[in-house]
């Protein structure tokens, strides 16, 4: 899987591309350290080029969540493919993340939050 | 010309008939014309015994905006019958400005009531054409004309009124209190000294007046006179003095030079809550930055069930920002909130939890309404309280299908392969949800173990099961699910074989490749579309020497479906493949062979093709046509 990451204003972006399973759970999680070390805490996932998720994939997204968390951070995901859209609604995952249906929300969304504190 | 004046007569001939449905008729012909005699038919019409009838007349003549209307209309200005006069006096509002000087010749009619009605109607339609004639009515010798002529000016809130209204308040005692509130109304600064020399009147109702007109008029400078009330012993002056500082702050959108004493007022601001008083509670939500102590979030939670809903979520939205210590004020009144405004709080909850909130929250599972019960599942599952797992079994024995299905739910999010007995229950109930929900909370715990139950679903379990098991399987989506996906491919039914198909497409594993290939034999046709789909997904274009053969597959659907996946390669050495199908027997396997080798660039395909311009079938003369285009640049 490859993860590249951007930034807009506030919010570290990490765009995953190809699978996310045990394999690639590692890398992500790797990939949010990377963003805390840099004193940053917001952070967006697209998910839009995931062709492929399983339950080791799910771990490491919940996982990263937990840790963003701890970190007093926030964690949204956006642009959801219908198969992981799916396993999102079977796992009913959806109560636990903050799903957007574009990046463009989700950043808004950060935006929005920022101006009211 | 004379057909529609004698249509005309008629209709208003037919307003005299005793039968409604032509009466009816009548009036909604009359509509039709701008003649003075149609209008003057109309005019008639809102006498008639059917209100039915009254109101479609009234429309027609709003509607009309002609003089006419307006001159007849005015004659009713007197009318002994209430309800006619107030139809009339709609009327002429909806007209609008076009009656003014109708009306306005009107104004010094002999009854008073006339005078009065006349001023009341002028104050609605609020044009500045009638300031002058209103000027006149202050001095009427009627005081109900006066103070509806006061009434009136602040309506049309021109300030030319300003100083008749301030003479008449020095004249006249009882026209002070509606000639302060117009002044009020008509906004402008120059009456602010009059309203504070008004404050310092002997009269509480009239300093009271004038300091809400202060707030009306809405001019920071206004804020230096009301300070010092604010501070007044009495409280209703307070109130009133900070409710007209409330007014300014939201006129000048908070541009004012003093700094608020939120606290002192506090009870004042969630009365106002409580009151559905909109300028308080948007002033005090917007004010609530900075401004969290426990007072207020208490105040916040006893109004939350009086706000609009709007005005609700914005307090959740603040309360939600105090930070985590709110979460214990929430608790310690929980018992005391309406189940609604609960559910709201538990969003609340829901940015905050963790392990020591989850604690404090195993209590509300027994509450006595199924949607905090299931709010309360997501929050255990989603707080990482590894505990609040036997708060989460009992919840999945809860009488309600909702809780259970949340129950099992987050029970996945929160145990360990070690713990997968707690879900097989999930996936014997009765109802779907759960079922599905305990699936994906196998799925969200994965592994060796859960796949070997799914495994076992496929022998021991009933259909519903095993479909169940097999789009699990999919998801769990290891090496450890592709051993029972396989033995999917040979049960017995095909949607159970195609479902397998898909999952280990999905998977991605090529060791399985062998295995598909043998069912592209499959005696239903879905599963051998599904293994074509699979092995190009798997295998990409080296599939194509898989497929091929299902090229001379008996279903057309089949046969359709590779010819568009070889296409679908864009590559003109398949061709050779595709090139006799366009002259196979069935119409839609030949417009997929002419798309496919379209997408192959295939020119040797162009004379074929030409030949399907000229088709009787539409569908292949459109798509031949494009493809020729395509294929000729």
């Amino acid at each position: 899987m490859e993860i590249l990451k951007r930034e807009e204003g506030n919010v570290s972006i990490l765009e995953l591309k190809g699978r996310l399973d045990l394999a690639s759970g590692g890398a992500l999680k790797e990939a949010v350290k990377n963003i805390f070390a840099n004193n940053k805490s917001s952070v967006h996932i697209n998910l839009e080029k995931v062709e492929f998720i399983n339950s080791s994939g799910l771990g490491s997204l919940v996982s990263v969540m937990k840790e963003i968390r701890l970190n007093k951070g926030r964690l949204t995901l956006s642009d959801m493919e219908s198969y992981v859209k799916e396993i999102f609604e079977i796992t009913q995952l959806s109560h636990i993340f903050e799903i957007y249906d574009s990046e463009k929300e989700a950043i808004e969304s950060f935006q929005t939050e920022s101006s009211k504190v | 010309m004379s057909s529609a004046i004698d249509h005309i007569n008629e209709q208003l001939l037919l307003l005299q008939s005793e039968e409604y449905i032509d009466r009816e008729s009548a009036v909604k012909e009359l509509g039709n014309y701008q003649t003075d005699e149609a209008i003057a038919g109309l005019v008639m019409s809102i006498e008639d015994p059917d209100p039915g009838i009254r109101e479609i007349a009234a429309d027609l003549l709003a509607k009309s905006h002609g003089s006419t209307a307006a001159q007849l209309l005015i004659n009713f200005m007197g009318n002994e019958d209430i309800a006619t006069r107030n139809l009339a006096a709609e009327i002429l509002v909806k007209i609008g400005p076009e009656t003014v000087p109708y009306l306005i010749s009107e104004i010094d009619d002999e009854d008073s009531d006339v005078r009065k009605f006349v001023v009341d109607v002028l104050g609605l339609i609020k044009d500045k054409q009638a300031v002058d004639a209103l000027c006149q009515k202050l001095w009427d010798e009627n005081i109900n004309v006066v103070c509806s002529a006061a009434e009136a000016l602040g309506e049309i809130g021109n300030k030319k009124a300003i100083p008749a209204l301030v003479a008449v308040y020095d004249k006249i005692e009882e026209s002070r209190l509606p000639a302060i509130e117009a002044l009020g109304k008509i906004g402008d600064s120059s009456a602010l000294e009059h309203l504070y020399n008004y404050i310092s009147s002997d009269d509480p109702m009239v300093q009271y007046a004038a300091i809400e007109a202060l707030g009306t008029i809405g001019d920071a400078e206004a804020i230096k006179k009301l300070v010092p009330i604010m501070n007044s012993k009495d409280k209703a002056f307070a109130g009133a003095a900070f409710k007209a500082v409330v007014e300014i702050y939201l006129t000048t959108e908070g541009k004012i030079d003093f700094d608020i004493p939120m606290d002192t007022f506090a009870p004042f601001l969630f009365d106002g809550i409580k009151n559905k008083d909109k300028k308080i509670t948007e002033f005090t939500l917007v004010r609530l930055k900075n401004w969290y102590g426990s007072d207020v979030i208490m105040g916040l939670l006893d109004v939350i069930d009086s706000a609009d809903e709007s005005f609700r979520n914005q307090i959740i939205d603040s309360l939600s920002q105090v930070g985590p210590s709110v979460c214990n004020y929430i608790l310690g009144n929980f018992d005391s909130l309406t189940t609604e405004t609960k559910l709201l709080t538990m969003e609340i909850f829901r940015q905050y939890i963790d392990q020591e909130l989850a604690k404090k929250l195993v209590p509300l599972a027994n509450d006595t309404d199924e949607r905090i019960r299931t709010k309360i599942a997501h929050l255990l599952g989603n707080s990482g309280y590894t505990d609040g797992i036997n708060t989460l079994k009992e919840l999945a024995k809860d009488e309600n299908g909702h809780v259970r299905a949340a129950a099992f739910a987050a029970i996945g999010w929160l145990c360990s392969e070690d713990d997968i007995d707690i879900l097989l229950p999930g996936l014997y109930d009765p109802y779907v949800d759960v079922r599905s929900a305990a699936v994906g909370a196998m799925v969200v715990v994965g592994g060796e173990k859960i796949s070997k139950e799914f495994y076992k679903i496929l022998f021991e379990g009933d259909e519903i099961r095993q479909k169940l098991a097999i789009q699990a399987l999919a998801f769990v989506g290891d090496n450890s699910a592709i051993e029972p996906l396989k033995l999917g491919l040979n049960n017995p039914d095909p949607e159970i074989r195609k479902s397998s198909v898909v999952s280990i497409a999905r998977i991605g594993d090529e060791s399985i490749v062998s295995s598909l290939k043998g069912v592209l034999n499959d005696e239903d046709s879905a599963v051998r579309k599904a293994v074509v789909t699979a092995l190009v997904c798997l295998r990409r274009e080296d599939a194509v020497e898989d497929i091929k053969y299902m090229l001379d597959d008996p279903d057309m659907w089949v046969v359709y479906h590779t010819v568009s996946a070889i296409g679908d390669f864009k590559n003109e050495d398949h061709a050779d493949l595709i090139l006799p199908f366009l002259n196979h027997e069935q119409d839609i396997v030949k417009i997929a062979a002419i798309k496919a080798l379209t997408a192959m660039n295939c020119k040797r395909a162009l004379p074929q093709i030409e030949k399907f311009l000229l088709s009787n079938n539409n569908d292949i003369s459109e798509i031949a046509n494009e493809s020729f285009k395509k294929l000729k640049e």
